[in-house]
């Protein structure tokens, strides 16, 4: 878990570890350069850590199955050391991991994002494909007075997760401005 | 409809089409049959579970299942008495519902396709369906069951949209009626203008696509090839081994003990046997399928759309705007690359064969005809960018992606099965899929194309706009970083929910250039060269340009 951190917080400033002896011409744009709200780590720690409660069911119909006796202990066990695991880890580790990967960027002529805890994801979403902005939030977000702003295009939909309230609102009237005069430019 | 060489003049419709009309009285009929139709998973069900024991299910009395009958053909007449359609104020007004009264208004403007089509019943009767496609994709789409062939060609011929649609997109708005005929690009010119196309002279079938002659038909040989080579033969085969398996239940338990105890002296024989005869009983049917669903076939080409007419029992016209393409794929299938033929299909939004499903551009070809094909039919699809190809050391990661669902298929066999050791010649297989995979996948650019290849088992090119790509993804995971590799993956709009297509392990610099070919704004080469001062300035520009939105931490 050390030697992830220390690699995710090197992956944060060039997001690119080259291999031995390739040298490379990487001429691409640095990262998009703003950073959701920090609040998203404690949103989604309580978000997370609840919605890993999910996969409780596995361990607990398993062991009232178990009580019928014929099933591996080590295998329920195992199962259980896995939730729980996850549990931990979902409460914990991974929403600060996710927050430091995730960064967004809104030009006159694209939305970049960039995400992704073990697939790292660069997105650009040219902006006259968008069809339409939303922003919303579910009551985890609102109690940290975050919102989410998606972003469908005719094909796919895109999420710039726990934005400050103001700011969602601001990306959202921003993306919608924007599209608008890119299908006049068209 | 048989191409009858017999010309006929459509007689002048409008006065009786603005009066509501009922469809044929076939459509009562049709009606039924439709309801029976969605009603037959239920049925069946009933049929094999329920009544069985007790004696008072549906089956099991014929004046149970006659007064069923009874109700549904009364229901049927019902319906077909108060349907009605009508062409007026440029709108195609259907008011149906038996207790409920629905009106269903589809103004001009808003249709995307209206396809005539004819299945085997109303053929017996000399009518056609007609259905009327909008852009919201189902919702509000409008069908008429059965009218007759000059009835649907008016409404076609008036309410198409393609006499307000330009070329780009956009529905104008405006008064159609004043727009004159134009000259397209070969100089052929147009249907006569709007409101007076009543006119025109055609045979039946050239009538009911709207052009003389296919460009291109599907021979009856083609046609046995791809139901040979077809696909779908593993569907077929579950489908197959479905219903032996089913068998069991039906035909009688000690009878087939007596056959086993009768093979079992010899069972790997017996076993083989089988599994041929199962093979063979699903190549046949796939055959069947595939002739069923595109003998006919036949492509048209139009101003501003092509049309696609297939099908022996039920013939299906579809047509498909220019406007609407996103895509189209060239697929090398195991069993035809070999014989060096290919499939085409293209992706249109908004609408198929049915969602989520792309529809079949051509269903057999040779590979080398595929390029005069795409000039022919959709110029502006015939390119052939330069490609890059993944790495030498991406070959690894290839094999490993095909090697992890094979390891647990052998998993998973050896846990179930009592005898697993023949499934193990699925690993060379693997690898060598891996490594023909990793062959096959390739990405390039020209201009305004990007061109993606890759292989699942078949061979698949294909090819897209640039301003028809909704969004494009640069990824990679922990062993991909290490590598120096990315992915590319780009997503079109298809039928309702998108297709995406991937260049897997692709050189990072590669993928990553890709994404930036999407949207060519960013001065890419000035940020090369000058590094991070130009990065700014041009972030400025963008700023001043696009009133960049200022906020972070």
């Amino acid at each position: 878990m050390q030697r992830f951190e220390a690699e995710s917080a090197y992956n944060n400033q060039i997001s690119f570890i080259p291999a031995e002896g390739f040298f490379l011409s990487f001429n691409m744009r640095p990262d998009p350069e703003h950073k959701i709200d920090p609040k998203a780590i404690p949103a989604w720690r309580i978000s997370g850590g609840l919605g890993s409660l999910f996969w409780w069911f596995i361990p607990v119909i398993y062991g009232f199955i178990a009580l019928g006796g014929g099933v591996d202990r080590w295998m329920i066990l195992a199962v259980t050391a896995l939730v729980v695991l996850n549990t931990v880890l979902q409460a914990t580790i991974i929403p600060k991991i996710r927050w430091q990967r995730w960064s967004y960027q809104i030009d006159k002529h694209e939305i970049y994002l960039k995400s992704g805890i073990f697939v790292i994801r660069r997105t650009l979403i040219p902006v006259n494909r968008i069809q339409h902005v939303d922003t919303r939030q579910g009551p985890i977000l609102r109690s940290f007075s975050l919102s989410t702003v998606t972003i469908t295009t005719a094909a796919t939909t895109h999420e710039i997760p726990a934005l400050n309230d103001e700011v969602a609102d601001e990306v959202r009237n921003r993306i919608s401005d924007l599209a608008r005069s890119a299908d006049e430019d068209v | 409809m048989k191409s009858e060489t017999e010309s006929q003049t459509l007689p002048d419709l409008p006065m009786k089409m603005s009066e509501p009309r009922r469809q044929h009285p076939v459509a009562a009929l049709t009606n039924v049959l439709n309801t029976l139709r969605d009603l037959l998973v239920p049925l069946v069900i009933i049929f094999f579970f329920g009544g069985g024991g007790g004696g008072n299910g549906l089956f099991s009395s014929p004046w149970y299942l006659g007064s069923f009958l009874m109700f549904l053909l009364v229901l049927g007449v019902a319906r077909w008495m108060r349907f009605t359609y009508r062409v007026e104020d440029d709108e195609i007004r259907i008011e149906y519902g038996l207790f409920v009264r629905k009106r269903s208004f589809i103004p001009r403007h808003r249709i995307q396709v209206i396809d005539i089509s004819s299945g085997v019943l109303q053929r017996a009767f000399g009518l056609v369906s007609l259905e009327v496609q909008t852009a919201g994709g189902g919702a509000s789409e409008a069908k008429i069951n059965a009218l007759t062939l000059d009835d649907a060609l008016w409404i076609k011929e008036n309410m198409s949209p393609e006499h307000e649609e330009e070329a780009g997109s956009n529905p104008v708005t405006g008064d159609a009626h004043g727009i004159p005929p134009k000259e397209n690009e070969t100089g052929e010119t147009t249907e006569a203008a709007v409101g007076q196309p009543a006119q025109l002279r055609r045979s039946a079938a050239a009538a009911t696509t709207g052009m003389s002659e296919p460009v291109y038909a599907l021979s009856w040989r083609r046609l046995l090839i791809a139901g040979t080579t077809s696909g779908s033969f593993g569907i077929a085969l579950s489908i197959v081994g479905t219903i032996f398996a089913q068998m069991n239940t039906v035909i009688d338990d000690d009878a087939v003990v007596d056959f086993i105890e009768l093979v079992s002296a010899n069972d790997t024989v017996f076993f083989i046997g089988v599994a041929v005869a199962l093979i063979f009983v699903a190549w046949v049917l796939s055959i069947v399928g595939t002739v069923l669903s595109y003998g006919n076939f036949a492509i048209y080409k139009r101003r501003r759309e092509m049309v696609i007419s297939r099908g022996i029992l039920e013939k299906k016209l579809t047509t498909i705007p220019y406007s609407r393409i996103q895509g189209i794929r060239i697929q090398e299938g195991v069993l035809r690359q070999p014989l060096g033929f290919c499939t085409l299909y293209v992706d249109s939004a908004g609408f198929g064969e049915q969602s989520g499903k792309s529809t079949t551009l051509f269903p057999l070809l040779r590979r080398s005809e595929a390029e005069e094909f795409i000039r022919v039919m959709a110029p502006e699809y015939d390119r052939q960018p330069e490609t890059v190809s993944p790495p030498p050391r991406a070959l690894r990661r290839y094999i490993i992606r095909t090697l992890i669902p094979t390891g647990i298929l052998i998993g998973l066999s050896y846990w179930l099965l009592p005898f697993a050791h023949f499934i193990l010649p699925i690993i060379p297989v693997a690898v060598v899929l891996g490594y023909y995979r990793w062959r096959a996948a390739a990405a390039g650019t020209d201009t305004d194309t990007l061109l993606i290849r890759y292989r699942n088992l078949a061979k698949t090119t294909v090819l897209m706009k640039r301003y028809r790509i909704q969004s494009a993804t640069a990824w990679d995971n922990y062993f991909q970083r290490r590598r120096g590799l990315k992915s590319l993956t780009v997503n079109i709009a298809s039928s309702d929910t998108g297709a995406s297509f991937s260049a897997l392990d692709l050189e990072a610099d590669d993928a990553l250039d890709f994404v930036e070919w999407v949207e060519p704004h960013y001065n890419r080469k000035q940020a090369a060269v000058s590094g991070e001062t130009a990065t700014e300035t041009e972030k400025k520009e963008d700023r001043d340009q696009g009133g960049f939105l200022d906020i972070g931490y």
